[in-house]
């Protein structure tokens, strides 16, 4: 061969070569996964698109000022062994002693997190600890939730508070639940199961670390002929004051532990989609068994 | 161009996406198995990358800027797709198919392409992204740096030593006498 040739052209032309389709099975794989896949809430105010400019920068500090608390707040304290068996009753741990180990979660999405024990604070009156395996992202991005998310799959937990329900969650068209229900967990979760087009359990009384509630199960139905879902397709069950919700897909299974914390109602969420694997169900479960809040006084 | 498309994936429209995915998916499975050498890998990659802008489409807030966003999270679904298969997978080399090499035989020889394919996948996956995406998705250097999300400078570091790596090879192949010519002789 001769060296005068332009080695660039070479290198494209080399580079020209290959693959040029996804074989028509993997858009069929991708569409199966996105049905059984829920997309990540995103936490923040830039999600009211009416909030005038100077509020806008007012909320996007306050909600800086309020993440950088809560990053601090969320280290990574201890590591343990395995994950013990999920109970919806936490197993206390002993106290960790605080690691100053920085972890970058950020108010725009989910971001890896290493397996270990963490501690929430604020936006929550007492702290709430909780043990995560690998392969899961954390998400806080407001003041009002914590969102725990496997990173491949659908499996999910949450820490919320200041929900606001829906009307219907087979209706999203009805708006939110007026009037509010009252002030105690057993006021939320008494909502919760009567929320029209879903199924649920009678709520149950449910002690964690002293603290009492309630907890709820609620499935959503597998035909949705009828329904008005909420614009991306699924039963709405609440909003939080800055824009996150929460939802569940079609023949999805929803727990929930709304527990009374101080003057907040505390509501501990997993849910189970179609197609999940027990693997995932089973960390899920164990993260909401790791759940400990300080013993109440 | 997929604007529209954007919006409503990003509403939860399961259906807008999969019109995405299948407007876009050909180009990034060209890119990813230009970056991994490899059909099966660069299909994971692919799907991965597929499912997981679905799971985080909420927090592009320019839908405009999809294109460069996907492509990020391509890139780093290419990397870990490589990083997972090295584990446990030996080196087995994936020819190109013949059907492939008509269009450039004139300008690429057999020996061409057989130091080129040795030498690029000498090169770091990070330097195979940038001559991917100048050379074969035609992007400017600081289109890459976008659609990389990586500074300027890094690309034209990356850029500056993989055409070098990739030009050497060429040169001793040029000085070399290729096994085919070694038996005729």
């Amino acid at each position: 061969m001769s060296t005068t040739r332009d080695p660039n052209q070479i290198i494209k032309a080399f580079l020209e070569e290959g693959v040029n389709e996804l074989p028509d099975r993997s858009f069929d794989a991708v569409r199966t996964a996105i049905d059984q896949t829920r997309q990540w809430a995103v936490v923040g105010p830039w999600k009211e698109p009416q909030i005038m400019t100077a509020t806008r920068f007012a909320l996007i500090a306050a909600a800086i000022a309020v993440f950088a608390i809560v990053a601090i707040r969320f280290l990574p304290v201890s590591n343990v062994g395995p994950a013990p068996a999920p109970s919806p009753v936490a197993t206390p741990v002993p106290t960790p002693s605080p690691t100053p180990r920085s972890l970058l979660v950020t108010p725009n999405g989910p971001t890896p997190i290493e397996a270990g024990t963490y501690l929430v604070g604020d936006p929550f009156l007492v702290p709430l600890t909780f043990t995560v395996p690998n392969g899961w992202t954390g998400n806080i991005g407001g003041p009002n939730a914590v969102f725990l998310q496997k990173a491949v799959g659908s499996a999910n937990v949450s820490f919320t508070v200041q929900q606001s329900l829906y009307a219907d969650a087979c209706h999203f068209s009805a708006g939110l639940l007026s009037p509010t229900p009252g002030p105690a967990a057993s006021d939320l979760a008494t909502a919760l199961a009567a929320m029209p087009g879903l199924t649920s359990t009678t709520p149950a009384d449910v002690s964690i670390n002293g603290y009492s509630g309630k907890q709820v199960t609620l499935t959503a139905p597998t035909n949705t002929s009828g329904c008005d879902l909420a614009p991306d397709g699924l039963f709405r069950l609440w909003q939080l004051p800055l824009g996150a919700t929460e939802e569940i897909g079609a023949g999805s299974t929803e727990r929930l532990w709304v527990v009374d914390v101080g003057s907040q109602r505390l509501v501990i969420q997993t849910s189970e989609w179609p197609g999940e694997t027990e693997a995932d169900k089973g960390e899920a479960n164990a993260i909401v068994g790791s759940v400990v809040l300080p013993p109440h006084s | 161009m997929h604007r529209a498309l954007v919006e409503r994936a990003k509403g939860g429209d399961r259906e807008a996406f999969d019109a995405l995915a299948r407007l876009v998916g050909d180009q990034c499975m060209a890119i990813a198995f230009r970056i991994l050498r490899d059909a099966d890998r660069a299909d994971d990659a692919v799907q991965a990358a597929l499912i997981s802008a679905w799971r985080q489409l909420r927090a592009l807030r320019n839908p405009d800027a999809f294109e460069p966003w996907l492509h990020r999270i391509l890139t780093n679904e290419c990397y870990a797709e490589a990083r997972r298969r090295t584990r446990f997978q030996a080196e087995i080399r994936v020819l190109p198919t013949m059907a492939g090499h008509a269009e450039s035989t004139e300008i690429l020889t057999i020996n061409d392409r057989d130091q080129l394919e040795r030498a690029f996948r000498r090169l770091t996956l990070e330097q195979r992204a940038v001559l991917v995406f100048h050379h074969y998705v035609g992007l400017s250097l600081p289109e890459v740096a976008v659609h990389l999300g990586i500074p300027i400078g890094t690309v034209k570091s990356r850029l500056h030593h993989a055409t070098a790596a990739l030009r050497a090879s060429l040169e001793a192949d040029s000085r070399t006498p290729s096994l085919s010519q070694e038996r005729l002789a």
